[in-house]
């Protein structure tokens, strides 16, 4: 039964209590009793989905805990029957994972919890140094062990592999049980899932994929997932700029349900990671769980891309970035402005923007006669957006 | 020995039917005794009655609410710039932006009409009393909420109060916009906080079906300020004055920044004084600031729409427009690419007046 078609079935249910006379009005006298306590149906995961070959089943229709609110929405998805939950040390200022432990503490052995640390490779890393910081992890998500741990958005893997200290230092939490599964985060499948291929420390890998990118990585995600890698998938919604724009809810879905559901039509994803904020959206992103992909949804997104393919930076493309005499990290700052005007994460993004090296500011466009826009294979008017980018960033 | 297992077993089946009569009791409470302990939980009726006004601020936006259900929202730019203000007054919603007034309906007449009563009850649902219906419990989680629903305008509104609390901690509208749309916007409010005397909710998250969402945070609260007596009546924005003739534009600085890029003003100037003044893409402007002897005194080209402004690699540097406001907004902005101003100069103040002549 669709979302919708649920509803109306809850709703027309609840008109029929009313005409019993069960519900009654708050003015219509002596105290009554409440209707025998029923409680109207949430959405239910139907779909569940092996995770590579670690042995877990995951549900098609994950939680993404960027930005969350109210700890007990996570618990409201997993009765939902959500049972996979992806955090990182850095969201929410460093209080996500406290959230994510908070919510989930009473069901801990029932659900899958991934936790990812970004690594400076151009810093020395120190073995001891990171367990600490994967211990502080645990400590926030009041467990002794995590599921998955990941290094955050890693743009070349053989950096990580290179790393004698922190490879030690997985294997060691892994031997120690604190780990159970590795793997990573990337804004640039192209590379790196072609490298995830030769190692086994890729065990499970969460990457950028939308209706609007990533069809050119799919053949490296079905490469991996014929390795037993686990495939999970972020950034379902294409910048997320749906608020912004004009018509995408109808009676039969709504953008988001859409972009889940091309997503979760590749049969080499295991499951995705969108962005669950309060219980509306854990009951319109689960309603989606196991539902076909269909034609209104593929017009929904033939009606998003039309209003954003000029504006939309695909942050996976990384075709400008050559072009650039500059050297500046277009995708990046794109990025980040991104998380500042449609993912609500302004604190968080200028914090992401002013960690950036300078010389990978987009500082010295004033005088470029911006070869990323002909390198741009979208159109997109990547200086003005840069130069927008930086004001918004830097305010 | 013997006494004290014998003692055990009945402590245990004591403490069972305590727990029991406690749920049941929980359970069966009339809505009168929701609603009552919803105004408790906040200080109970008669603390609550001794509030006459509430108001705080979200990013840049100050909400005055009246005890006896008057809302008013107020965007603020800089210094004392007030770009818009929105009004609840009995069944209307009405709106003043850049000086164009307008009545709300849909959501964006009955939110802020439900915001305008639940701000009266400082955060209960007591201005709801009359028109409450109750639904029962629902669980969320680990917590189960009571379920009230309401309506607002055409839209229906659900209520969820917590059980261990009585404090509201969701709210839900659900409807149709007016192109046949769904409309489904959903708030969840943080734990409530004692903060100058009132118990309120620091933050909120809000969102409409089919988008991210909001995060509100609320600073600056107050209670009982001394407001004018027509306050809750009062449509005006603080604009400055715009006067428009065919080629010619008289308005006022609303903002400016001056960043590597360059320098932007944006101005007073909305799409109807434009279309006054009848400018048209690639019209050459002279643009004046009054103010000063060294106010600024240039030549500028307009763009009526951002997709008629030329490519980057084609604008040169010293270029000047002005256009829609990059930031969108109603406004239009006059930019100096590649000028950059710091300090910028005195002229360069907020509601300082400026013109624009068509060469």
């Amino acid at each position: 039964m669709s979302r919708l078609k649920r509803r109306n079935f809850i709703t027309a249910l609840t008109s029929g209590l009313f005409g019993l006379g069960v519900s009654k009005h708050m003015s219509a006298g002596p105290a009554l009793s409440f209707p025998g306590q029923k409680e109207s149906a949430s959405p239910k995961i139907k779909k569940y989905k092996d995770l590579g070959k670690t042995g877990l089943k995951v549900p098609d229709v994950s939680f993404g805990a960027i930005s969350l609110f109210e700890p007990n929405v996570l618990r409201y998805a997993y009765e939902c029957g959500v049972t996979y939950f992806d955090t990182a040390e850095s969201y929410l200022r460093m209080k996500g994972e406290a959230y994510v432990g908070q919510g989930l503490k009473e069901v801990r052995d029932k659900v899958i919890i991934t936790t990812k640390h970004g690594q400076n490779f151009r810093q020395k890393i120190e073995k001891a140094a990171f367990i600490q910081r994967l211990e502080a992890s645990l400590k926030r998500l009041q467990t002794d062990h995590v599921d998955i741990a990941m290094i955050h958005s890693l743009d070349d893997l053989s950096l990580a592999l290179n790393n004698q200290e922190l490879m030690s230092a997985y294997e060691q939490l892994k031997k120690e049980g604190k780990v159970r599964f590795t793997g990573f985060s990337t804004h640039n499948a192209k590379v790196t899932l072609r490298q995830a291929l030769d190692t086994d420390f890729a065990q499970v890998i969460l990457f950028q994929y939308n209706h609007m990118e990533g069809k050119e990585i799919e053949p490296h995600i079905k490469a991996a997932r014929q390795k037993g890698i686990g495939t999970v998938a972020m950034k379902v919604f294409a910048g997320g700029m749906q608020g912004n724009l004009k018509s995408m809810v109808n009676q039969q879905t709504s953008y988001p349900q859409a972009a889940i559901r091309w997503v979760m039509s590749n049969p080499d994803v295991d499951t995705c990671i969108p962005t669950m904020s309060s219980y509306s959206h854990v009951e319109e992103y689960v309603a989606t769980s196991g539902q076909p992909l269909d034609r209104t949804s593929l017009q929904m997104l033939a009606n998003y891309e039309r209003q954003v393919h000029n504006v939309y930076c695909r942050v996976s493309c990384r075709e400008c970035l050559s072009a650039c005499p500059n050297n500046v990290a277009v995708n990046d700052v794109l990025r980040y402005a991104m998380y500042f005007e449609h993912y609500g994460r302004e604190k968080e993004a200028i914090g992401y923007y002013a960690d950036l090296e300078p010389e990978r500011k987009p500082l010295g466009c004033e005088n470029c006669a911006a070869p990323c826009e002909s390198a741009c294979p979208y159109g997109l008017r990547v200086k003005a957006k840069l130069q927008h980018s930086h004001e918004i960033l830097t305010a | 020995m013997r006494k004290g297992l014998c003692r055990r077993p009945f402590i245990g089946i004591l403490f069972f039917f305590i727990l029991s009569y406690t749920a049941l009791a929980q359970a069966n409470l009339s809505p009168r005794d929701v609603l009552e302990k919803n105004v408790q939980a906040s200080g109970g009726k008669e603390k609550l009655s001794e509030i006459q006004n509430l108001s705080f601020k979200s990013g840049g936006t100050r909400y005055f609410a009246s005890s006896s259900g008057e809302l008013k929202i107020v965007t603020e730019g800089k210094e004392s710039v007030i770009k818009e203000v929105i009004l609840v007054r009995g069944d209307k919603v009405q709106r003043n932006s850049f000086n164009i007034v307008s009545e709300l309906t849909g959501t964006r007449k009955a939110v802020p009409q439900t915001l305008a009563k639940l701000f009266a009850g400082i955060f209960t649902l007591q201005k709801f009393e009359k028109d409450l219906k109750f639904q029962g419990l629902k669980t969320y989680g680990s917590k189960k909420l009571y379920h009230l629903t309401t309506t607002a305008d055409s839209f229906k509104v659900d209520l969820f109060l917590a059980e261990d609390d009585f404090f509201l901690k969701r709210m839900v509208f659900q409807g149709m916009g007016q192109e046949g749309d769904k409309v489904e916007v959903n708030y969840d409010f943080a734990p409530f906080e004692e903060t100058e005397g009132a118990k309120i909710p620091l933050s909120w998250f809000s969102s409409q079906v089919g988008t991210r969402g909001t995060l509100t945070e609320i600073t600056e609260i107050k209670i009982n300020q001394a407001l004018e007596k027509d306050f809750f009546s009062k449509l005006d924005v603080n604009i400055g004055t715009v006067e428009a003739a065919a080629g010619h534009l008289k308005g006022n600085i609303l903002d400016f920044n001056s960043s590597p890029n360059g320098l932007t003003i944006t101005t007073n100037w909305t799409k109807i004084d434009i279309d006054k003044a009848g400018l048209k893409t690639g019209d050459e402007l002279t643009f004046m600031n009054e103010r000063a002897n060294a106010g600024v005194i240039a030549g500028l080209v307009f763009y009526a729409a951002a997709n008629e402004i030329p490519p980057p690699n084609e604008l040169a540097k010293g270029a000047r427009i002005l256009s829609p406001a990059p930031r969108g907004g109603e406004t239009y902005a006059i930019q100096f690419f590649g000028l950059t101003m710091s300090p910028p100069p005195s002229s360069l103040q907020i509601l300082a007046p400026i013109e624009i002549v068509k060469k």
